[in-house]
């Protein structure tokens, strides 16, 4: 076999080869790619966030544990039942400087509906002589501005759609809870935007009218008023319990 | 082919080659030039906006609950999935609940539930008990441990969990006397504002046997036990 042959063989041999070098390297960097996109599942911005705003310990969630008994006395009278969808979607993007490209089969989508039930109430406790004014034939009421309050939350858990490419993590509880709270935040926000003040002071009205009339008094003869009748956004902050604590004081302006 | 088209053909390789290193180089320099990483992986949704849907009012109702006592506790459930050949799922939260003690209004509607007498009034008023079926904010829920992947059918299950464990801890005959002595207290004030002197409320017999079919407690303003 002369040198010509044996150049031409390798040459050959060097053709082969070129392809699998190739392949070789488009692999390599998207097991690269594919390994940079799962590393940074763990911890992502929103269970970042979520871990602002509760970050504690394993050791001071224990001491936070809460069981409170108060005495009380509130009259609730309304109770509005309320549906939310909240739906969040996210997709990984490859930022190259100031350039960003969408990563193919890195999107999830979930779809999480919810149900609050909203409550208000007249409190009670504050009530005394001095909230009645009568003559003996007309009666006249101040009751305290009615409050709203979150008694409960509940997710369909049921009917909560998931769907995530398979090189993405599944949502995680902590995640999903941190939907929860901006959907429940998202309604406490808009309660000014409900009648449900209105249709409280209404529904008290019902409720102890037929009480006073069976104390002697005609019904044309009763008149309820309340502290204020109309609300506004800086009302809104002293009138909603978002906290499931006691209850807020109100305060005569 | 012979060795001169050999010849240009490699040196077109080359040609090629040093092209494609001359992009890279520039892309580099342009990527550098930008404040931060060269290469990052993010989300497409960094500040995780949620989109919801227009609220919709499934119900309106009028309640006429008056409720005396309001226990508010958290609980801790938690979970474990074993697994074989390696360690296991655990999943750990706490949920929040508000639980109320009173009686409902509605269900004296159409009965002669209040009578008055000169400066006595008497009132025949329903049991005292838990005002709601739902009492948990499953809003509120914290999740402090949580290794595995976990579906939400286990999240369902957790919540049912948490609900008998709150239901056992706090709807117990001890809450319910204290939510009916609350309830004489607070009813006897508000009808003494109204004017009457003597003030007799009964309650309904349903409170875990605590109480005789007929318990009439009479009151002239300060609590007194029940007989």
């Amino acid at each position: 076999m002369d040198k010509t042959d044996l150049n031409v063989n390798f040459e050959e041999i060097k053709k082969k080869r070129k392809p699998l070098g190739l392949t070789f390297i488009i692999l390599l960097l998207l097991g690269i790619l594919l390994f940079l996109i799962r590393s940074c599942e763990t911890e992502n911005a929103l269970v970042k966030s979520s871990l602002k705003t509760d970050d504690v310990e394993l050791g001071n969630d224990m001491e936070k544990l809460v069981f409170k008994i108060q005495n009380c006395s509130r009259l609730y009278t309304t109770e509005y039942k309320i549906h939310k969808i909240v739906t969040h979607e996210d997709q990984k993007v490859l930022k190259m400087g100031g350039l960003k490209i969408e990563i193919p089969l890195t999107d999830r989508h979930i779809a999480v509906p919810m149900d609050v039930t909203l409550k208000a109430y007249i409190d009670l406790g504050t009530f005394s002589e001095n909230s009645i004014k009568t003559d003996g034939e007309h009666i006249l009421i101040t009751l305290p501005d009615p409050h709203v309050e979150v008694t409960s939350t509940m997710v369909d858990h049921d009917n909560t759609l998931i769907h995530n490419s398979f090189i993405r993590s599944n949502y995680t509880a902590k995640e999903q809870e941190q939907l929860h709270r901006q959907g429940l935040k998202s309604i406490t926000d808009n309660i000014l935007e409900t009648d449900i003040l209105e249709n409280a002071k209404l529904s008290a009205t019902r409720t102890l009218v037929p009480m006073i009339t069976r104390m002697g008094y005609k019904e044309e003869n009763i008149r309820i008023s309340f502290s204020k009748e109309k609300f506004n956004v800086a009302d809104l902050s002293r009138l909603i319990d978002t906290n499931n604590a006691t209850s807020i004081q109100s305060k005569r302006e | 082919m012979n060795p001169i088209q050999q010849t240009n053909k490699n040196s077109g390789w080359k040609w090629v080659l040093l092209l494609i290193l001359v992009l890279i180089a520039v892309v580099v320099l342009w990527m550098k030039s930008c404040n931060g990483p060269i290469l990052d992986i993010e989300t497409s949704n960094p500040e995780n906006k949620i989109l919801i849907s227009p609220e919709e009012i499934r119900s309106i109702e009028d309640i006429g609950q008056w409720v005396f006592l309001n226990v508010e506790s958290e609980e801790i459930v938690d979970t474990t999935r074993r697994h074989f050949f390696r360690s296991d799922d655990a999943l750990s939260r706490i949920y929040v609940c508000n639980m109320r003690f009173g009686i409902d209004m509605n269900e004296v509607k159409g009965t002669d539930w209040f009578i008055t007498s000169g400066d006595t009034a008497k009132l025949a008023l329903p049991a005292v008990r838990l005002m709601d079926e739902d009492f948990i904010n499953e809003a509120k829920t914290r999740t402090f441990y949580e290794v595995g992947d976990w579906d939400s059918q286990a999240l369902k299950k957790m919540y049912n969990k948490a609900r008998r464990q709150m239901l056992k801890r706090n709807n117990t005959s001890q809450n319910l006397k204290i939510a009916q002595e609350n309830a004489q207290h607070e009813i006897t004030r508000f009808i003494q504002s109204f004017g009457f002197k003597e003030v007799e409320i009964s309650f309904g017999m349903k409170i875990n046997n605590l109480l005789p079919p007929k318990n009439h407690t009479h009151s002239t303003g300060a609590m007194e036990p029940n007989q």
